[in-house]
């Protein structure tokens, strides 16, 4: 399998753009690119829309292009806003080597800002 | 479409049907269990779509029609072709639309399972609220199913049946 140059920072706007954008109960996404792999994109999507959630905050992999040349992971966490808020307030670990340092977040009117 | 997609998308299929069947049923008047195979159907199919990653979710992961239509909204640009022909619509972009008009129904339906609604909402199996129960999904007029019968509804069970029936087309757009 040969690779290509894979911008995964260009990939990572262009989903949350096409989340943010199909599904309203999407708030924000927040991309968290520290300790991830170079094919690798993690997002926390903060969704309004669920319900009460349990603690365990498995990632979802929407595996891309496997096989060729620009195979990468898409991984996607969903969180109520109050556990958004617990991850920040560290009372809600996250996962593995996932992190909120250098998060970028992208938000409804299609900012994207630091966070 | 490899053969965990082939399992889950027939389990749909068969989750669809019922749907089908007890929804046209004269006479039949607990909307609560058409609707659970109308949730199973769609549940199923989405959790299809996640079957063609080699790390597939576990069974108990929360995968909803939601999530689908997420997935759909960021098929590659060669795919978006065959997507498009599978769901009826001219281009990507109409593609998208119809994503975002469907989703209402998507998140209702997805929100009926009691794992899902909790033990105090309105949900498909149990009386609520748990601790001193006043409704049950036998008796229940669910808003969802009134939606069904409008344009609203109408339009995404379109969607639905062409997800699960075109599966097999499209199932490999998600490796």
């Amino acid at each position: 399998m040969s690779t290509v140059a894979f911008d995964r920072d260009s990939m990572a706007t262009w989903y949350a753009t096409q989340h943010l954008k199909v599904d309203e109960g999407i708030a924000e996404v927040v991309y968290l690119p520290t300790n991830a792999g170079e094919r690798e994109i993690r997002f926390l999507e903060i969704n309004a829309d669920m319900l009460d959630a349990d603690d365990s905050l498995e990632p979802v992999s929407y595996g891309v292009d496997m096989g060729t040349g620009m195979e990468h992971e898409l991984l996607v966490i969903d969180v109520t806003p109050a556990q958004y808020e617990r991850i920040r307030g560290n009372t809600l670990p996250l996962p593995g080597t996932w992190t909120l340092a250098s998060a970028v977040v992208f938000d409804r009117d299609s900012r994207r800002r630091e966070r | 479409m490899n053969a965990a997609q082939e399992l889950w998308w027939k389990q749909a299929k068969a989750d669809l049907e019922l749907f089908e069947h007890l929804r046209g049923r004269p006479g039949w008047r607990y909307p609560c269990h058409s609707l659970q195979a109308l949730q199973m159907a769609s549940e199923k199919i989405a959790k299809a779509s996640f079957r063609a990653a080699a790390q597939a979710p576990t069974q108990r992961s929360h995968l909803g029609l939601t999530k689908l239509l997420r997935r759909l909204s960021t098929v590659r640009e060669a795919d978006q072709p065959l997507v498009t022909r599978v769901f009826s619509v001219d281009y990507f972009e109409r593609f998208e639309n119809l994503l975002f008009r469907v989703r209402a129904i998507a998140r209702d339906v997805e929100r009926l399972p009691p794992a899902i609604a909790g033990p105090n909402r309105v949900n498909l199996e149990y009386p609520w609220p748990d601790h001193a129960p006043t409704s049950t999904p036998a008796a229940w007029e669910f808003d969802v199913w009134k939606r069904l019968e409008i344009a609203e509804g109408r339009e995404f069970l379109r969607f639905l049946s062409r997800a699960v029936d075109g599966f097999p087309q499209y199932a490999h757009v998600f490796r």
